[in-house]
């Protein structure tokens, strides 16, 4: 395996950018804190390239920001644009079950039941981590239903971002009240009903928006206090599971 | 563009990678690349006086919004993109162009309406002058007004993902299709700004993102039937 191959470099890369993502989420790297591409390199086993390469795909999800001659910093989010982004997503989503509801198999339909179920399981263990997974899991399966390659590549744009806020907010949620939002979004795929599913995906996405903008103040409180502890946590050193 | 050896775009704050780019972006839209053909790292860096890594960079964004494959450790090769590609873009910029429509009508001041229809009159006159390159960059400038007046970064990311693609291929398809119709749907969108009517304007540029879909999927394949596996520039 040779780190200058293309394709070994761009998985790795991929692979680095997830773990940059989480390690972000979970508030190892808070918002304005610095990711030094030779440290995390060191830390992860890896050369500079990948590490660089992944920064430069956060930058392009609006996660992280990139400074001439400064490197990577976590970009500190407003408010305003996390709901800018849900805004798009619902639009995104919209769409999308569309063109997916005109082309699902019974299969695809049992697959997103499926899907579903993992959910309920997941909240009634109030296993907030794996209900945020499939939480994700079953939006990525009905985007990549619709058959539109371009649209799964911008609602994989889009996700990160929400899915930040989600996790910092996270904790005060409930977790039968998020697996209950998909409720009337998959009672509406079992029966074909595009409209419904319409209707249902919009609805989830207003019920989050109100629920964030309730929230957010306390987010943003969290954020400045988490930034001051960087520097202990950036020094106590992590292990990545 | 690029200067000589591009460190002042460095020290301007722009990254070098997105200098290189832009450049490279100007040179597939101008035809100066054509589909298929090789982009070699070493090579371009020597022309610009560059180290290669900015070269890399910029044809590494470039393979993230589709527009070349990375094919070895030396270069990139521009994509020849299918109709089913090209015309799902146009199907997602229907809804992001309605949206940004929607949100932009009640922003538009009469300064930003003035710039609109300049800007629409400039894509009449590069149409008549049959300079597609320059029509597509007024058309592309058109609704990116709009974009930028709805204030939502999300809608500019997205549009900015999908903008570039659908520009640089539009140009192989435009002069063996008619766009006479298509040019003035850019004018109902306009005068339902002018009117202030959010919703009219959301359906005229749904509906105008819709057609260059339909123009991508009966167009593109017939002009570039049989130039799958395409030139060779190395």
């Amino acid at each position: 395996m040779s780190s200058s191959d293309p394709l070994t470099r761009s998985v790795l890369a991929d692979q680095v950018k997830e773990w940059l993502l989480e390690a972000i989420l979970s508030g190892a790297y808070p918002p304005d804190s610095r990711i030094v591409e030779t440290a995390v390199a060191k830390e992860l086993g890896t050369s500079q390239a990948p590490v660089r390469e992944a920064l430069r795909g956060l930058e392009a999800l609006g996660i992280v920001e990139i400074a001439p001659f400064r490197g990577a910093r976590v970009r500190r989010l407003e408010a305003t644009e996390l709901l800018e982004a849900y805004v798009v997503r619902c639009t995104i989503e919209v769409l999308g079950a569309r063109l997916a509801m005109a082309r699902l198999t019974d299969d695809d339909i049992a697959g997103l039941l499926a899907i579903g179920e993992q959910m309920q399981r997941a909240a009634d263990a109030s296993d907030g981590r794996a209900l945020a997974v499939v939480d994700a899991s079953l939006h990525e399966r009905i985007m990549e239903l619709a058959g539109n390659r371009t649209l799964l590549r911008v609602w994989r744009s889009l996700e990160p971002i929400s899915r930040t806020y989600i996790t910092l907010a996270g904790p005060g949620s409930d977790p039968q009240w998020t697996a209950g939002l998909h409720t009337p979004i998959l009672d509406a795929i079992r029966v074909r009903d595009t409209d419904g599913v319409i209707r249902a995906i919009e609805s989830h996405f207003e019920e989050i928006r109100d629920w964030l903008a309730d929230h957010l103040a306390e987010v943003v409180e969290q954020q400045a206090a988490g930034a001051s502890e960087r520097e202990e946590s950036m020094s106590a050193g992590r292990t990545h599971d | 563009m690029i200067n000589g050896h591009g460190v002042e775009s460095a020290i301007r704050g722009e990254l070098l990678s997105t200098s290189v780019k832009k450049l490279l972006l100007d040179r597939i839209m101008s035809g100066y690349y054509k589909p298929g053909e090789r982009i070699i790292e070493l090579q371009l860096s020597k022309e610009l006086g560059t180290s290669q890594s900015p070269v890399r960079e910029a044809l590494r964004d470039l393979a993230a919004i589709g527009i070349v494959t990375i094919h070895s450790r030396r270069g990139a090769r521009v994509r020849l993109p299918t109709a089913k590609e090209l015309s799902d873009i146009s199907v997602v910029r229907s809804e992001i162009d309605a949206l940004a429509a929607t949100l932009a009508a009640p922003l538009l001041d009469e300064d930003l309406l003035g710039q609109l229809r300049e800007t629409y009159a400039e894509m009449q006159r590069h149409h008549a002058a049959g300079d597609h390159v320059a029509l597509t960059q007024s058309d592309a400038q058109f609704h990116r007004l709009i974009v930028t007046t709805s204030t939502n970064q999300a809608i500019a990311h997205v549009f900015d993902q999908l903008e570039p693609f659908a520009r640089t291929f539009i140009t192989l398809t435009l002069p063996k299709a008619n766009v006479t119709s298509i040019i003035r749907e850019h004018k109902l969108i306009l005068d339902a700004l002018e009117k202030g009517d959010a919703t009219l304007a959301a359906r005229h540029a749904r509906e105008h993102q819709l057609n260059v879909s339909a123009l991508f999927r009966d167009h593109f394949d017939d002009e570039n039937g049989g130039a799958g596996a395409g030139p060779d520039g190395g």
